[in-house]
């Protein structure tokens, strides 16, 4: 069973997903860290979704 | 510290030229380089798309830059990346179902109707499954493209293979919607073939030959659908609707997540192509369309 | 009624992109109708049913994009081409300018980072949950920054995060420090054998900069965001974070810092260090009972500060009487300095103005004020009574918190945008009733990057013009940061020092300062 505590043995290792500033931080402090290019995709895009259950109900 | 991203094929359409060739980038996206030779065109394209006949799947490349492209000696140059190109990693693009299980097809089929009627794209061709979808197109210019692929679709439907190539074409993107929608009708009707076993190679080639145009990437699209060759989203949806309804939801959800109406409309033309051919079907065939 | 249109050859694009700026460009005023689509011969015959198939259209090719634009008059055609030409060149710039690699999804970068551990989720709040949850499968830690994640989301992530062994860390958590990085707006401080639970975000960076300051340092500091330790969420990070110290072999003290947990919440965590914890535990719970904290069998701390002095001195084998001592001959000087700049203040100056960007900050230096001087006014003040009818507009005594919503919306936040509090400042420095002018300011990551060079010049102005008056204005600056800070502490404090200010070695001695100016002075109400 993992524990949270395993962690702090570990290397940090981050993947940042939103703001670039904190991934740019990380690089200066020598932690990898990997930035994903992330953007809502038309299925989870809450607009679309909001749309989409106006007109057809919430079923 | 900056993560080197290692540049990495994941899979190999089985109709992509392992032999020397030069490209000519045709049109580059963030997720698809389409990749143009004298054979063809091949895509080169990352991990959300997945794989494809004519598919080259890589992670770990910025498509928008790509300028130059060729193969040489087993190797995929993208710019100045070089790429060993496993001949062991082909993505096998052909489906093979279990004839005895039309019912199990058809319930899965009713599953991807409703998810997609759910979840697409406002101005995806879904409004053909459901008319309260019509609303999402406002101007006068979006009326008359919903007007046409609906007049299109519904033509070819009752019966009137010509309307083809009054539906090609149609559509915003170069990847037109009408076009995506004849390609799962075709896909709708080889599926017909391999759960009933009649041949409808000649109503495929037909339709092929009426939606050809000068768009390749459309083009190639077309053709490998009439062949029966499935893009993996597809394939695996297809799969989906011999497990469990968990398993259609989330290949629908995959089929759409990349952002693009694409997977919708071929979906759409799909649902509604196999809905009229199994009602068709009772009495001996297909084929509205013979 | 105008149409207009263009022909660009070769562009490509997908469909929903097309969409989208033809959506983006009749929204414009004026506009009726918009195609942005490619020329098949399909295509042409529907715009010439919408009318707007121009002449150079009718030989446009399948590779062709076409851009239509029927509007009221022909200028408002060609901006709204203009602005179709825009949409679709900024849509192809981002990553091409980059060149970069960036994975589109969190699938995606754990095939690159295969040994990543932490996710640091920073989107809207709608989006955050599901990435959180996504990569809490995935077997890793979170940390959400985003707020607007709802209370269900949040207890079931935490829930699952408990089941499993992960850090869930927020939301609303804007930083922590694990394995002696930084996360988000953290300071850069002394690895050490500290370690912290706060589920307060400056109050942790107050106490852990204490800390380094001391020259003693930190372990792990681990947000939970202000809402864990609620009455719904029950603390179940609170308690994981303390439990994953306890475990921790490099942490040899704990500190809790905390608004006052939910009674519920206090009772667990309480339970828990009596029957599991057997590493010392400092508490501060801001605005709390200390003998709560007693009680709960951890050693209790009035303010932020102290909560950092009595860690260190745990840490380096000191006496708690040393650091008492410490503050006994603090609170002299303080009345010593107090007393020096009551002098100088004519008969309207009266009262002080707290600028603040920290919100923990804010409420500490709120509750101090409330012992020397009364209750003060506010945006969020700590009797809804004092609430400030307008959060723009000061009254007597006054501690705004710039960092709330009233002030923050469709701008950075004040610790990274000064704009906001150095117009505020000179607002100030112009009322005749100003005495005090209290800042704090809070280096480390993602905070402003050179408030030393900003605040300085406003300082000085600000000054001059209330002497320019005959009012001599004291400002009482706080610095929460170290050296080892990117803007360096020491540097930032020459240069407020340079324009005048004091500078203060916490926020509470900082706090404590503006008040005793105010107390002697009579602006006691």
């Amino acid at each position: 069973m993992r524990k949270i505590s395993d962690l702090f043995k570990q290397e940090l290792q981050v993947i940042n997903i939103g703001l670039v500033s904190f991934k740019e931080s990380l690089e200066d402090v020598g932690v990898k860290v990997i930035q994903v290019d992330w953007r809502p995709s038309a299925a989870t895009d809450d607009e679309t979704r909001d749309a989409l259950q106006k007109l057809l109900g919430s079923k | 510290m900056v993560i080197a991203t290692q540049v990495q094929i994941v899979s190999v359409g089985s109709s992509v030229p392992l032999c020397d060739t030069v490209f000519t980038v045709h049109s580059t996206f963030e997720r698809v380089a389409n990749l143009l030779y004298f054979g063809g065109i091949i895509s080169v394209v990352t991990e959300d798309i997945g794989g494809g006949p004519n598919n080259i799947v890589i992670k770990g490349f910025n498509f928008l830059n790509l300028k130059e492209a060729q193969i040489i000696n087993d190797e995929l140059i993208l710019n100045d990346t070089k790429i060993f190109l496993p001949r062991a990693s082909k993505y096998d693009s052909t489906v093979k179902l279990d004839a005895s299980k039309k019912t199990t097809f058809l319930s899965g089929l009713q599953i991807f109707e409703r998810v997609l009627i759910k979840h697409a794209h406002p101005l995806s061709s879904v409004f053909l499954l459901d008319d309260r979808r019509k609303s999402f197109f406002i101007t006068p210019f979006e009326k008359n493209l919903r007007n046409q692929l609906d007049v299109g679709t519904t033509e070819i439907l009752n019966g009137k293979l010509s309307s083809v190539s009054k539906l090609k074409g149609i559509g915003l993107g170069f990847t037109p919607q009408g076009d995506d929608l004849i390609s799962g009708m075709l896909l709708a009707i080889y599926v017909y073939q391999l759960l009933t076993g009649y041949s409808t190679a000649h109503i495929r080639e037909e339709i092929y030959r009426l939606a050809r145009s000068k768009n390749v990437i459309s083009d190639t699209f077309l053709y490998f659908s009439a062949k029966g060759e499935f893009f993996e989203r597809f394939k695996n949806l297809i799969h989906a609707f011999f497990q469990d309804k968990e398993s259609v939801i989330n290949a629908t959800m995959q089929l759409l997540a990349i952002g693009e109406t694409s997977g919708a409309d071929i979906g759409t033309g799909f649902i509604l192509a196999s809905k009229e051919v199994f009602k068709k079907s009772t009495n001996g065939g297909v084929l509205i369309w013979q | 009624m105008a149409v207009k249109g263009i022909l660009k050859e070769g562009e490509y694009y997908d469909s929903v992109t097309l969409m989208l700026v033809a959506r983006d460009v009749l929204a414009l005023e004026g506009v009726e109708d918009a195609a942005v689509v490619m020329g098949t011969e399909q295509n042409k015959s529907i715009l010439e049913t919408s009318g707007i198939l121009l002449d150079m259209f009718k030989n446009a090719i399948d590779s062709d994009l076409l851009i239509a634009v029927k509007a009221k008059d022909e200028a408002t055609c060609d901006a709204a081409i203009q602005k179709a030409k825009e949409l679709l060149t900024s849509r192809h710039s981002k990553m091409q300018e980059t060149g970069e690699y960036m994975p589109k999804s969190l699938e995606g970068a754990v095939d690159f980072l295969p040994d990543a551990n932490m996710v640091i989720i920073s989107l809207a709040g709608k989006y955050a949950g599901d990435e959180a949850m996504k990569a809490l499968k995935k077997g890793l830690h979170v940390m959400l920054f985003s707020d607007n994640v709802t209370i269900e989301t949040e207890i079931e992530l935490k829930q699952y995060g408990k089941e499993h062994g992960l850090l869930v860390m927020g939301p609303d958590c804007g930083t922590a420090i694990i394995n002696g990085a930084p996360l988000c707006f953290a300071n850069v401080v002394n690895r050490g054998d500290i370690g912290i639970v706060a589920a307060s975000g400056t109050g942790l960076q107050e106490v852990s900069a204490v800390i380094s300051n001391e020259g003693a340092g930190i372990s792990q500091a681990i947000g939970t965001g202000g809402r864990d330790v609620k009455k719904d969420v029950g603390g179940i990070m609170f308690i994981e974070g303390i439990k994953a110290l306890e475990e921790d072999p490099e942490t040899k003290y704990i500190a809790l810092v905390s608004k006052p947990p939910h009674p519920e919440v206090l009772k667990k965590v309480a339970s828990l260090i009596k029957t599991e914890i057997k590493k010392p535990v400092v508490g501060i719970f801001l605005g709390g009972d200390p003998k709560v904290v007693e009680e709960a069998g951890a050693i209790p701390a009035n303010t932020l500060e102290e909560a950092g002095l009595i860690a260190s001195s745990l840490s380096k084998g000191k006496s708690m009487d040393e650091f008492k001592q410490l503050l006994e001959e603090r609170e002299k000087e303080l009345l010593n300095l107090a007393e020096k700049e009551s002098k100088n203040k004519t008969a309207t100056q009266k009262f002080v103005r707290g600028l603040y960007t920290g919100g923990t900050l804010c409420d500490e230096a709120m509750l101090i004020s409330r012992t020397i001087i009364g209750e003060v006014y506010g945006n969020a003040p700590l009797n809804p009574q004092f609430k400030l009818e307008d959060s723009w507009r000061s009254k007597e005594n006054t501690f705004v918190d710039l960092g709330e919503d009233e002030f923050t919306v469709g701008r950075p936040h004040p610790m990274i945008d000064f704009t906001l509090r150095n117009k505020k400042i000179l607002e100030e420095a112009n009322d005749k009733e100003v005495a005090v002018i209290l800042l704090d300011v809070v280096l480390g990551y993602g905070s402003n990057m050179k408030p030393g060079d900003e605040l300085n010049p406003i300082i000085k102005q600000a000054k001059k013009s209330a002497e320019a008056d005959g009012r001599n204005i004291t400002f009482v600056c706080t610095i929460t940061g170290t050296d080892k800070d990117p803007q360096g502490r020491g540097k930032v404090k020459q240069q407020l020092e340079d324009a005048g200010a004091l500078i203060m070695p916490s926020n509470a001695a900082a706090s404590k300062l503006a008040s005793y100016i105010v107390k002697n002075i009579g602006g006691v109400k």
